[in-house]
């Protein structure tokens, strides 16, 4: 049996330290955040997972780089339909593949980044809807607001955690696989060459990240039940999926290419992406016959119509959860 | 030192429904009761002195800081045990401490001692590595204590500390605020449960329907009534002369029982009527006390001036 005294029994103690006058507590909530986000088994082996991109990435540059030394020869023709089957590009009669490496390294970052959308998708149904709802569930919001945490610190904490796995998915990956690809093929010409392409994969990135995050955000505010903002959040990216690829069906090309052809999330961001890396003008500048790549190029769209309901789906959930936020800040001490 | 909270013409409406109305009062003292019902208006009051919801109009100040513009720093002064759970599931009781002490400025370092040091306090020292969502009522509540102690406050606000636990563990709650103001930390005890603020607070704050109702010293409040007495003595017969003889010098009589009255005397000087009825009724008097308010008593005298004015 312990016989020790209550440590209480000393009485309580004062502290002489400082406390920090700097804002950084939404790093707080950032770090706890995702350190019991990453607890989730499922969620730890989605990230994980979604290194199969820079695997993917890494094996079709491979391919290329052997196809720049094999141009022509027998071996080559295996490799060939495998880049055809991935890239929509017939490579078959081209002689100098290293001329066209920045354009055809542009087109694998497009394809993983694609399906690299699904698995985002994926991971923030495991990790965003939580976020708000769990506190909301928890009423643990009176610890936060009885604290110098202000409205936009809490959210831009919680926001920091998902843009953290989205960007664990769509980011490092992508940037692993540049790398890799650069040490492998050619050293420091290469790192030249594609320099620009590690920007254009911050800004998408960075864009799915804002989305995403925003999204998920202001649906994890909107119920204190994470089933629910999950089944909002399937039901917000799948629905106008389904919608977008029933009209594309029945209506014909020349009507999609507006309004009616940003209704699906996904292919606004898939445009957009196109827009960033600037694919179609960077295939239409070269020398190859139109045949070669007009497969890779897609459906024509503008841009504006999917920049304009991106922008918007955007900062209306960031207006809604500021909202909602500031709305528990309120009553955090009645909560 | 400035006072606890000042409160001048402080008014929150929230629609139609006025839940602070025009509230002005200066509360100091070391450890303070905030009473009241149901929609009293005390967690108003708390959320409006922690700078969460602003006033209507009017104006609070916490520790002499304005509570609408100085809320961080406010914040940074104060610690708040909500009446709520507030657990964050798959935190344990450290991390869930250390955590709360980084939203409030500590560095990580300065955090992660402190929670050993407060939850040691709190005596959780052996659970502190344990889920905090598999803690008992009474560990959850001391673990809130101690995540609002973190950061080393000059004032506590407590709502309810002691909801939800057994006498054991109350009695551990209750000490533990008396130490605090030991400490020359204020507490400011937000409870519906009378005796609790009875045993540890000196100043009682009264709300109801937004308002004050009463506010001071706990002991005085109790002497509310100066004119109520219990007259204890030995009668051969049934004391009924005696009983006469009060009520002819105007005397009320509360409350009767073998051996004793309960009696309101016409002014409080006038003791001697009950000596001299006595006295002329052949009664041999055992004690004469004057009657000691309970402050149930007194929390229901106050609604009561409320409800009939």
């Amino acid at each position: 049996m312990n016989t020790a005294p209550a440590t209480s029994a000393h009485g309580y103690r004062r502290w002489s330290g400082q406390l920090s006058r700097r804002r950084w507590t939404w790093l707080a909530i950032f770090v706890a955040g995702v350190r019991l986000t990453n607890r989730a088994t499922k969620v730890r082996g989605l990230v994980w997972m979604s290194f199969m991109f820079a695997v993917g990435s890494c094996a079709l540059f491979y391919m290329l780089a052997r196809l720049e030394i094999l141009a022509g020869s027998d071996e080559a023709s295996d490799m060939y339909g495998l880049i055809n089957m991935f890239l929509h590009v017939d490579l078959s009669g081209v002689k100098q593949l290293a001329d066209f490496r920045e354009v055809l390294w542009r087109s694998v970052f497009l394809f993983m980044f694609k399906g690299e959308l699904f698995w985002v998708f994926v991971v923030i149904m495991r990790a965003g809807p939580g976020l708000i709802a769990d506190d909301l569930k928890a009423r643990a919001l009176p610890i936060y607001f009885a604290r110098p945490v202000t409205p936009l610190t809490y959210m831009m904490g919680k926001w920091m955690v998902v843009a953290f796995f989205i960007g664990m998915v769509v980011l490092v990956p992508n940037l692993l696989a540049l790398i890799f690809g650069t040490l492998t093929t050619g050293g420091l010409q290469t790192f030249g060459q594609t320099l620009a392409l590690a920007g254009d994969l911050l800004i998408t990135g960075g864009g799915v990240v804002v989305f995403g995050g925003a999204v998920v955000l202001a649906l994890s505010s909107l119920s204190s039940d994470k089933r629910y903002v999950m089944v909002g959040w399937v039901a917000f990216c799948l629905l106008p999926v389904m919608a977008q690829a029933v009209l594309f069906k029945v209506l014909p090309d020349e009507t999609t290419s507006g309004w009616l052809g940003s209704v699906s999330l996904y292919r606004d961001i898939t445009v957009t992406a196109d827009w960033v890396f600037g694919i179609r003008a960077a295939w239409e500048s070269t020398p190859l016959p139109r045949e070669v790549f007009d497969r890779a190029l897609g459906r024509q769209s503008t841009l504006v119509y999917p920049a304009v309901v991106l922008l918007t789906f955007t900062i209306g959930s960031l207006l809604i959860c500021y909202c909602r936020v500031v709305r528990f800040s309120r009553s955090a001490a009645n909560a | 030192m400035a006072e606890m909270f000042t409160c001048n013409g402080l008014v929150k409406r929230y629609g139609k429904v006025c839940a602070l109305n025009s509230l002005t009062l200066s509360v100091d003292g070391t450890v303070v009761g905030l009473l009241g019902p149901n929609g009293a208006g005390k967690s108003t009051l708390i959320s409006v002195l922690l700078g969460q919801t602003p006033a209507t109009s009017g104006k609070a100040a916490v520790l002499g800081l304005d509570a609408a513009r100085r809320q961080n720093l406010i914040r940074r002064r104060v610690g708040f045990v909500p009446e709520n759970d507030c657990l964050i599931p798959g935190m344990t009781g450290t991390g869930y401490v250390c955590y709360t002490g980084r939203l409030a400025g500590m560095s990580y370092k300065d955090a992660m001692q402190r929670a050993h040091e407060v939850l040691d306090y709190v005596e959780l020292g052996e659970a502190r590595y344990r889920p905090a969502e598999q803690y008992s009522a009474g560990m959850k509540q001391r673990l809130k204590l101690a995540q609002a102690l973190v950061h080393d406050p000059d004032l506590l606000f407590l709502d309810e500390p002691t909801n939800g636990m057994d006498p054991q563990g109350r009695q551990t709650m209750l000490s533990l605020i008396t130490d605090l103001g030991r400490a020359g930390i204020r507490v400011l005890l937000s409870s519906h449960l009378l005796p609790d603020v009875d045993r540890v607070c000196e100043q009682v704050v009264i709300m109801g329907g937004g308002e004050v109702l009463s506010s001071g010293n706990i002991d005085e409040m109790k002497r509310a009534h100066p004119t109520l007495y219990t007259v204890e003595f030995v009668a051969e017969g049934d004391g009924e002369d005696f009983r006469q003889r009060l009520q002819e010098n105007n005397v009320t009589i509360h409350q009767r029982a073998e051996g004793s009255l309960g009696i309101e005397l016409p002014t409080a000087e006038a003791q001697c009527i009950v000596l001299q009825a006595a006295r002329e009724t052949n009664i041999k008097l055992r004690g004469l006390h004057p009657k000691q308010n309970s402050l149930e008593e007194a929390f229901m005298a106050a609604i009561a001036r409320q409800q009939n004015p």
